[in-house]
């Protein structure tokens, strides 16, 4: 149903400013020396020019601290210890300007967050999804830690999870209108025009430019069909670990990294319980209250976080844990490579 | 869509102390609403998460059987913060349970057989939820022989002394206690469980045995499993993991790619052979 | 001695070392895989000693390594992490004889977020010739003073040939690198209490939290860092303001005297955050307080280890 508009570039900040009275609007911001993506109430605090914000997009649809539910402990209250839900999402909100691969990474924490089965659904996670339209830029420039290519259907101007996709033409934007969300989100927008046909064209040339020009990738076939355990107890571990420090960079700006913990806070007799990200790569993470620790060295945290990503994931729901955004691989203070580390699994 | 991290509230209606020191107590829970109480049908094995605003959630297992109306009974050991926490609580205050969550001990392929239960220490509270369960006046002609092996470090940290008293005086059950050393008052039997279990041999035909305890307690008690017949098919065990979500989706409990809150945690035997060796 | 020499020369006597067996394994760099990165590396096999890699993006601290290790190990030791070295030792955390420490005398490692900054890319190639920098990307080149891109923490180096060695490579170079160490931290003693705590709570609302910090640090190696403990909870988990603050102030004094300013902390920061700022503040208190450097000798008792009479106390009432 794809609809193909243009718009300039020196409209896009009238578009995101009329977008963000309508809806909240979460649009990529440069912040210091960081991009990230931030809620935005005028198009001028707006940049589209960037490789890809620092943290991912997930804090959109499951925040880094979310109110779970809320109770007070005053023991003059009829209700008190008895928990309350939350209102989560109260407006429509548009995520602008997101890169295709943060966009497929949605879909992934879908099948974490929506197990499809009554008791199991998280409705955090889908009241938020619910209200939220997904409008994304294709990459003309992918990076050299860009490794999107290597799962199906995905790539630089894969429209996964996408409302809109957007493909920068220079002077102007190419505004492909992909479902129904979509257009109706850009209806009656009068700084979009239809797309010529040499827009359209040019728009496909730097498509395939793109993707040709995306040039690492990882293999995952072996590891499908390797025996878990004999994967889990393979040597090929105790060296890969050595040089990880165990800070859970990797964890707080991967896409699809989900694990979190359940905390109490109280203030006075003001209560929440909250959830937040937590890592795998923490020692505390699976720590039991005997003392009892299953994951007790690094060793054993580095393996169940590629295991999990690359095989158990796989298993499970039948696709990985991964987009190939790149941004473990250029945050890590050590430089692990998640693209070595794959390799080697799936030697 | 209904929020499965919300707890019911419940009210302590009584608490039992299981040990002189009182590390080990026994709470009754009722829910507040009839609606929550009816809501609530458990099988043995499954457990709930105990939640104390402002201090957290505790994964316990549950203790009473679904033939016990109108309470759930949960025995809690005083470990971290929330159960010293609960462990301080006074009959009348008001908490949460959220559940049941997890799989229960595989009550279909058991029917008809003869079961037995090796239970050590204080794992011994869901083993109850099942033994109740069996022992009903509903179902008891659903299952064989009973036979259970239940044993402790010491004669005070046995669990439900009363209840153990009352099936030692049934016919309809063979009931089996022991401790790990001798202890003044103590009349019964002495040994380790795998020791007990080997002496006493329980028939492996057409049975199943549902095995809780320490690691160390089921590492040695197995292989008597084994060598007694019984298949990994038909050894059940019951694993614990730090939890917090209880209903597979924080990611923490995971083994592979089963999350013990929700494909377990009862597991069989070959089905943890088939696992990563991680808990 | 030029970059490409010293890298003969580590790489002979990595290999050395480890076909003599006198070390189980060596730790240092090899060629990054993104640019501006040389990554930390374990080399066991004599043959492997090819793929060590010496040049100015080694910014890791490999002491980090060290803690609690009890095979032999040799370290490629840059000043600041030849402290770290020594504070460990006097921490007990390693015994001197497990570790063969190969000093390399340091002029400075390059920040990889200055040169992000200046050029606006993440994909540079960088040539260096006599003290000038090109820096190149897509469509873009510049060319700045090495000075203006190297890290916070070797403009002010006080320190930079290691304190300790079993071998040097090279030859030592000016004990200072000339910069101004307190610079960044006078600036922030000028403001007033207002603008500082304005400065503190716009650095900080970057901060997710994510511990990078304190991972990378080659002192942080509690088997329970008192961010986890829960009895009690000292600071909280979520991003709320105050509880940031909190951990990085504590952290900030749990690193006080101990604290060798290799700067890991800043460069692991995925934020980008100038964390240094509070531990370079201590690091001055500490000089100006007690006389004291960290690490510098393993003669030295820890500081904050250590009572004397002479310890400054005009916070006594009636001292």
């Amino acid at each position: 149903m794809m609809k193909e508009l243009i718009i300039y570039k020196n409209d896009i900040a009238k578009l995101l400013t009329k977008l963000a009275e309508e809806v909240t609007l979460i649009a990529p911001v440069k912040r210091k020396n960081t991009l990230l993506f931030e809620h935005v109430t005028s198009g001028n605090e707006v940049t589209l020019d960037f490789s890809n914000s620092t943290l991912s997009v997930k804090s959109s649809l499951f925040p880094q601290c979310e109110k779970m539910m809320t109770f007070t402990t005053d023991p003059e209250a009829e209700d008190a210890h008895i928990m309350k839900d939350v209102e989560t999402q109260k407006h429509k909100q548009v995520i602008f300007g997101i890169r295709p691969c943060d966009a497929k990474s949605f879909l992934i924490l879908d099948k974490v967050f929506s197990q499809g089965e009554p008791g199991f659904e998280d409705p955090y996670f889908s009241r938020r999804k619910e209200k939220t339209i997904v409008v994304g830029l294709g990459c003309n420039r992918p990076l050299s830690t860009c490794f999107c290519t290597s799962f199906d259907e995905s790539g630089p101007f894969a429209t996964e999870g996408l409302d809109v996709i957007l493909t920068d033409l220079g002077d102007k934007y190419l505004v492909a209108v992909l479902t129904d969300k979509g257009k109706e989100l850009l209806k009656d927008k009068d700084m979009l025009s239809e797309a010529d046909s040499a827009s359209i064209d040019k728009a496909h040339q730097i498509r395939d430019i793109a993707i040709t020009s995306v040039n690492s990738n990882i293999k995952i076939d072996r590891i499908k069909v390797k025996d878990t355990s004999e994967l889990f107890e393979d040597p090929l571990w105790d060296k890969l670990c050595e040089t990880c420090i165990g800070c859970g960079i990797c964890t707080y700006i991967c896409p699809t990294c989900h694990c979190f913990d359940i905390q109490d806070e109280v203030i006075e007799n003001e209560g929440v319980r909250m959830r937040i990200w937590d890592s795998c790569m923490f020692p505390l993470y699976t720590l039991q209250a005997s003392g009892h620790n299953p994951r007790a060295t690094k060793k054993e945290r580095f393996r169940q976080r590629f295991m999990h990503k690359f095989k158990y994931f796989q298993d499970k729901f039948n696709t990985i844990s991964c987009v190939g955004c790149g941004r473990c691989i250029r945050s890590c203070p050590v430089n692990i490579d998640i693209r070595q580390v794959v390799g080697e699994m799936n030697k | 869509m209904s929020n499965p991290y919300i707890p019911r509230p419940v009210k302590i209606q009584e608490i039992i102390s299981e040990t002189w020191d009182g590390s080990l107590k026994t709470f009754k829970l009722v829910f507040l609403k009839q609606d929550d109480e009816d809501a609530f049908r458990h099988v043995p094995g499954q457990f709930a998460e105990l939640s104390i605003a402002g201090k957290g959630e505790i994964p316990i297992g549950i203790a009473s059987s679904p033939t016990e109306k109108g309470y759930l009974l949960f025995t809690v050991n005083k470990m971290g913060v929330v159960t010293t926490y609960l462990h301080n609580m006074s009959i009348g205050d008001v908490m949460g349970v959220r559940g049941p969550l997890g799989r229960p001990f595989p009550l279909d392929k058991m029917e008809g057989k003869n079961i037995v239960i090796v239970g050590g220490g204080f794992a011994f509270t869901t083993l109850r939820s099942m033994i109740v369960y069996m022992l009903s006046v509903s179902n008891r002609s659903r299952f064989g022989n009973i036979t259970v092996i239940y044993g402790a470090r010491i004669p005070d940290m046995l669990l439900y002394k009363e209840e153990l008293k009352d099936w030692e005086r049934r016919d309809d059950i063979k009931i089996v206690l022991t401790v790990d050393r001798e202890a003044e008052g103590w009349h019964g039997r002495v040994g380790l469980i795998p020791h007990v279990t080997k002496e006493i041999a329980p028939s492996s035909d057409d049975a199943y045995v549902i095995v809780c305890g320490p690691p160390i307690m089921i590492k040695f008690t197995q292989p008597v499993l084994l060598e007694l017949g019984f298949t990994p098919e038909t050894i059940i065990m019951s694993l614990e993991k730090r939890m917090k979500c209880g209903i597979g989706i924080c990611g923490r409990c995971n083994i592979g790619p089963n999350y013990v809150c929700k494909d377990g945690p009862v597991f069989s035997l070959s089905e943890l052979r088939k696992m990563p060796h991680e808990y | 001695m030029k970059m490409k020499d010293i890298l003969t020369q580590i790489r002979k006597t990595a290999k050395e070392l480890l076909e003599a067996k006198k070390v189980d394994a060596v730790i240092g760099f090899k060629s990054g895989t993104v640019p501006l990165m040389s990554a930390p590396t374990f080399v066991r096999n004599p043959e492997d000693s090819s793929t060590l890699h010496w040049d100015r993006f080694c910014r890791v601290n490999l002491s980090k390594y060290l803690s609690k290790r009890t095979d032999r190990i040799a370290v490629i030791t840059k000043g600041c992490d030849s402290r770290s070295i020594v504070s460990m030792i006097t921490e007990n955390q390693i015994k001197r004889e497990n570790v063969y420490i190969i000093g390399v005398p340091c002029t400075g490692m390059i920040s990889r977020r200055k040169v992000v900054s200046m050029i606006g890319h993440l994909e540079v190639d960088l040539i260096e010739k006599n003290h000038q920098v090109t820096i190149k990307a897509a469509s873009k080149e510049i060319i700045v003073d090495l000075m203006e891109i190297l890290q916070d923490d070797c403009l002010g180096c006080m320190h930079r040939n290691p304190v300790i060695y079993d071998e040097l490579i090279g030859e030592r170079v000016d004990e200072r690198a000339g910069g101004d160490k307190d610079s960044s931290v006078k600036r922030i003693e000028s403001m007033s209490a207002d603008e500082r705590w304005r400065h503190f709570d716009e650095m900080f609302s970057l901060c997710i939290l994510c511990y990078a910090c304190r991972n990378s640090c080659p002192h942080c190696y509690c088997d329970q860092c008192f961010a986890d403990d829960s009895r009690p909870q000292w600071c909280g988990k979520s991003i709320n303001p105050e509880d940031v603050k909190t951990f990085h102030i504590f952290r900030a004094y749990h690193s006080a005297g101990r604290c060798t300013g290799c700067g890991a902390c800043e460069s692991a920061c995925p934020m980008g955050i100038n964390v240094r700022e509070l531990t370079m503040k201590l690091e001055k208190e500490v000089k100006e307080l007690f006389g004291y450097e960290a690490g510098m000798s393993l003669e030295e008792k820890p500081l904050l280890g250590e009572y004397s009479e002479k310890d400054p106390d005009a916070f006594l009432k009636n001292s």
